[in-house]
């Protein structure tokens, strides 16, 4: 594929959290001054119906209008989701030793992409989610004892307290 | 009756409830 573009894709529950609601914290996560590096890289909305364009549009004028200068973030229909190599899935669990006991729970690769517990896992791995969150969480991911208390000193060490741009 | 062997994993608890209703998004970050 040379016309593809590295995205990610996010299920979400929307009685949780809405879509203006990642929108929001979409803006916050990237430039949307900065040129595009190419086809490949760049800062893109995908929508998926018209109720999400609409908001995407929306989303992007209070962001020009906020910074008032032009924003090189795109906003596109969504054709085709492809899913990328095994190796960049839920990249920083699986340099950890918790990718072991997430496999024997997902011996299928599907289900292990798709899992709430994985890419809960990554979050917290790299540095996101609540405090408060989390000590509900470390206990519904399917962890060992020993799992669990790898993952507790992991998130200690990030050495700055779990914070997540979420809205509360 | 049919036989067959299937193997059992349990999934995580958090995994064990599917909202009813799911959106998706998609975005790219550059």
């Amino acid at each position: 594929m040379g016309d593809h573009t590295e995205t990610f894709q996010i299920d979400f529950d929307p009685t949780i959290i809405s879509y203006m609601d990642l929108l929001q914290l979409f803006w916050q996560s990237h430039n949307p001054k900065r040129k595009a590096w190419s086809r490949q890289y760049r800062a893109i909305i995908l929508y998926q119906n018209e109720i999400q364009h609409e908001q995407a549009l929306q989303s992007k004028t209070q962001v020009k209008t906020a910074l008032n200068t032009p924003v090189t973030t795109d906003i596109l229909p969504l054709v085709k989701f492809y899913l990328a190599e095994g190796y960049h899935q839920k990249y920083r669990l699986q340099s950890t030793p918790l990718m072991e006991e997430m496999r024997i729970a997902y011996p299928n690769n599907q289900e292990w992409i798709h899992s709430t517990a994985t890419a809960r896992l990554n979050g917290y791995l790299s540095g996101y989610g609540l405090a408060e969150t989390f000590s509900v969480d470390v206990t519904q991911l399917g962890l060992s004892g020993s799992g669990e208390s790898i993952l507790a000193k992991s998130v200690a060490m990030l050495g700055t307290p779990l914070t997540c741009p979420l809205p509360r | 009756m049919s036989l067959h062997t299937q193997t059992q994993t349990t999934k995580p608890p958090i995994d064990q409830t599917v909202p009813l209703h799911l959106e998706t998004a998609t975005f790219g970050l550059g």
